[in-house]
């Protein structure tokens, strides 16, 4: 199997969990398949297939207070506290994403592309730039698994799941609703390409 | 009503000291007293079924038919199904805790060995607390239980009045815990009372899954399997090499358990999860007493049998949202051995195909498996805050609405409330978790053996090094771990807080550059009796964790850098830095810190941190080597970071200090 990888840069970006306690928003340190999906379906109107990962040692985790804004009363609600990630020394994040290469998505679409990933948009976050694009065609090796990716999505990425830790990833169905999918989180043990594996394994299937 | 057969009294010579009695007119070998001559002595001898377990030692029962075998015929049938277990009991046991496997042991020099002979330790050694038999004898106390004529006449009346392994294991822990489980070097390192327990326990495992049928002749089955010697059904004990490899008939099951859970703690109730996964831990091992080789609060670890289903096991854990991380092991009795699975996996990640090969002819398997909490395909929104794993519930409170889902909420909901004292609030605080890492604990455990095999000069260092096993030195140092935690609250009660009365690992106090200092003293205190020897570095199986914030700040985070502590000691002042240390530094740094070195710090750490080079606060520090002495002192000595000094400096000495960033 064939992919594209991008290396992007990233200003500083929140890829959020749920919110805690109405006021606490935690940031995840992986880039699911949701919002891949959701981030070139909104720039590109594709359905596109990847998952990213940031590279270590470029970001650090900081926090950004603000105010939701109710429109109706025009008032702001309780302040907010969302966690997010930002770079070390004065420098970009850095990040890869990996994309399923077929007929349709070629390297040619993601070329000097600028477009925006996570939440917060409006308020500057998520900001991203693909500087470098390879084509890769990883061997598949056993392993932990270093991304976040819905369960039906595995056989798209070649992941053969041998043993899950499942969690939830949101799946918009339009632009104001969805519902959680099934979704196989790090540290399953998998069979994989070896780029979404953190650390290879022998154990017995 | 029909006596038990408490195989933990098999190794009860132990606790006599032979050197009390004159060895020739005793005709006194080994520790067990199967040639024992009562008649002569006109002592009575034991009648019960545990009496029996004196013949465990006789190394001709292995390879012969317990019901033709000549060996066997000294033991009446109705006994023999339990020795026959007994005796795969105390080899596993053995090959499972003990440190080492039978090899024979030379010095490297003949005339060395004859010294060597006379001065053999008497009591336990432990690997992280060398001294704790002396200090235990300076206190009075000695490691044997028996030590006279009148004690061996009592030795004997015990082993027919005991009536239960409790009785035994309570009765004697005094001495169990001081008697090493083999006398002899390098083996003097794990304590007789874990080698005891867990061959009870192995044995009441074989005893309740295996089919005894006495028909025509006495057969013992397992997993559809049936035997009648000990080495066919253990088969050979080596894993490499051309001998002693052949399959063995019966198969059984080491799984390491590590208990974990996707929440994330919102509210401070929330840390209810923890008392629920201890109190679950607890029932587990009640339950399953006999499977559980041992245990702490978020790790189990069990020998099993072929078939026991381990979801079945651990349901209450995943009913109440828990998931089961399982290193699994299925291997011969004569091979399994606690760190199988490490050998296994490094053989093959290695490519060694001389281990690969023979592992494999005897059907040995690893697998890492994860235990889940039945879990939908999909959950329509809200999905709850705390666990994301289940639908969440619309919640309010101090008109701030949460999606909960009905376990977290139950929760959250039970058991006692913590709150801060009022007089916190507004004001910093400080919430410390001690860890054990049972990961670390192995590999601190081997190089420790690695170093202290060295130390003996043994001519087959190698292969004593590579065979060593380490679950029964593990069970000791999590009693001890334990002890150490119950005799830091014994002296910081006053100072710090437990929030969860009953669990140990975790504390809260209000921040002070003193309070910061007294708990850091306590622990040193309270490691330095209980782990002398174990370094304190970042290769320490225990370390503390210490993450001050402001009374407000979210609890899931504090838990968020609780859980992968990098070294000993980890302080983290939130948003501002984090620094780990190891127990010199400390040291170093309590004593040394002088308090008109601040400026000077903040220069080296702002020359640090533009540069990232060592060579340029060198410089620096060489440039104020006079004025600064202290500093330049410490760092010539132990070469800490001047932005570790500072950070240490600030939260322990400066109070204002602590807010800069």
């Amino acid at each position: 199997m064939n992919f594209i990888k991008l290396n992007v840069e990233i200003d500083s970006v929140i890829i959020g969990e749920r919110v805690k306690g109405g006021i606490y928003r935690p940031c995840l340190e992986t880039i699911p398949s949701s919002t891949i999906r959701g981030a070139f379906k909104n720039f590109l109107g594709l359905e596109i297939n990847g998952v990213g990962i940031f590279v270590k040692y470029t970001y650090r985790i900081k926090d950004f207070v603000y105010s939701v804004k109710d429109k109706f009363l025009e008032t702001a609600k309780m302040p907010f506290v969302a966690e997010y990630l930002s770079p070390k020394r004065n420098s970009k994040i850095k990040a890869e994403i990996y994309i399923v290469k077929n007929n349709v998505i070629s390297s040619k679409l993601f070329k000097d592309l600028e477009f925006y990933l996570g939440a917060l948009k409006s308020k500057g976050f998520g900001k991203t730039k693909v500087i470098e694009i390879e084509e890769i065609s990883p061997d598949i090796k056993q392993g932990f698994l270093n991304v976040r990716i819905y369960e039906d999505e595995c056989d798209k990425f070649n992941i053969t799941v041998i043993s899950p830790i499942y969690g939830y990833l949101f799946y918009p169905t339009d632009m104001v609703s969805g519902f959680y999918k099934r979704a196989v989180f790090e540290n399953s043990l998998v069979k994989a390409p070896e780029i979404f594996i953190k650390e290879e394994t022998f154990y017995d299937e | 009503m029909k006596k038990e057969f408490v195989a933990e009294l098999h190794d009860i010579g132990k606790l006599f000291d032979k050197d009390s009695l004159d060895p020739k007119r005793y005709k006194l070998k080994g520790h067990t007293f199967e040639e024992f001559d009562f008649e002569s002595f006109n002592i009575k001898k034991p009648t019960s079924p545990s009496w029996w377990a004196q013949y465990h030692h006789k190394e001709t029962l292995d390879d012969e038919d317990l019901n033709t075998g000549n060996s066997w015929r000294d033991i009446p049938q109705e006994y023999r199904p339990d020795l026959f277990l007994l005796i795969l009991a105390d080899h596993l046991a053995s090959s499972i805790s003990r440190a080492l496997p039978r090899l024979p042991l030379r010095p490297s020099n003949k005339d060395e060995s004859k010294d060597k002979s006379k001065g053999e330790p008497e009591g336990v050694l432990k690997l992280w607390n060398r001294k704790f038999y002396e200090n235990e004898k300076n206190k009075g106390k000695y490691w044997a239980a028996f030590k006279s004529e009148e004690d061996l006449k009592k030795l004997f009346e015990i082993i027919d009045t005991i009536t239960s392994p409790e009785e035994f294991l309570s009765q004697y822990n005094e001495y169990l815990i001081l008697t090493p489980e083999d006398k002899y070097k390098p083996r003097n390192i794990t304590s007789l009372y874990t080698h005891v327990e867990l061959v009870g326990k192995i044995y009441r495992v074989l005893k309740r899954h295996c089919e005894i049928k006495a028909e025509n002749a006495l057969e013992l089955k397992l997993n559809e399997e049936s035997v009648k010697t000990i080495k066919d059904a253990e088969g050979g004990n080596r894993t490499e090499g051309n001998q002693n490899i052949e399959k063995g008939k019966w198969q059984a099951r080491f799984v390491k358990c590590y208990i974990k859970y996707p929440h994330s703690f919102v509210r401070l109730q929330d840390i209810n999860l923890l008392v629920k996964r201890n109190k679950l831990a607890e029932d587990f091992v009640a339950k399953y007493k006999d499977y559980v080789m041992f245990h702490t609060s978020d790790f189990i670890s069990l020998f099993l049998p072929p078939g026991m289903e381990l979801k079945e096991m651990f349901k209450d854990c995943l009913d109440n949202g828990f998931f089961i991380e399982c290193i699994e092991t299925i291997a011969d009795l004569g091979i399994l051995r606690s760190n199988l699975d490490i050998k296994v996996i490094r053989a093959r990640e290695n490519n060694k195909s001389d281990i690969t090969k023979v592992l494999n002819s005897r059907n040995t398997k690893v697998y890492r498996k994860i235990l889940l909490p039945e879990m939908l395909d999909k959950i329509v929104s809200p999905i709850c805050d705390i666990c994301q794993f289940n639908p969440g519930k619309e919640r309010m409170k101090e008109n701030i609405k949460e999606w909960i889902c009905d376990k977290c909420y139950e929760v959250r909901e039970c058991g006692e409330s913590f709150k801060y004292p009022e007089e916190w609030q507004e004001h910093k605080i400080v919430w410390f978790k001690f860890n054990l890492d049972t990961e670390k604990l192995e590999n601190w455990l081997q190089k420790a053996f690695e170093e202290y095999i060295d130390s003996l000069n043994i001519n087959n260092a190698q292969t004593l090094k590579h065979e060593f096993r380490s679950l029964a030195c593990q069970s000791d140092f999590v009693r001890d771990y334990k002890y150490m935690i119950e005799a830091f609250w014994d002296k910081a009660n006053g100072l710090a807080k437990k929030p969860i009365s009953n669990y140990d690992e975790l504390g809260v106090f209000l921040y002070s550059g003193e309070n910061v200092k007294k708990i850091i003293e306590t622990f040193l205190e309270v490691y330095k009796k209980y782990f002398p020897d174990c370094e304190g570095d970042y290769l320490s199986p225990i370390s503390l964790s210490l993450s001050i914030s402001n009374v407000k700040y979210p609890i899931r985070e504090h838990f968020r850098y609780f859980e992968s502590p990098e070294g000993f000691l980890n302080i983290r002042n939130q948003n501002i830095f984090h620094s780990s240390y190891d127990k010199n530094e400390i040291e170093w740094l309590k004593s040394n810190l002088q308090p008109k070195s601040l400026h000077f710090l903040y220069k080296l750490a702002s020359i640090y941190e533009k540069t990232k080079s060592d060579i340029s606060f060198i410089v620096e520090i060489m440039d104020k080597r006079k004025s600064q002495q202290d500093i330049s002192d410490l760092y010539s000595k132990i070469k800490i970071p001047p932005e570790k000094i500072l950070n240490f400096y600030r939260i322990t000495e400066a109070e204002n200090e602590l807010h800069k960033t």
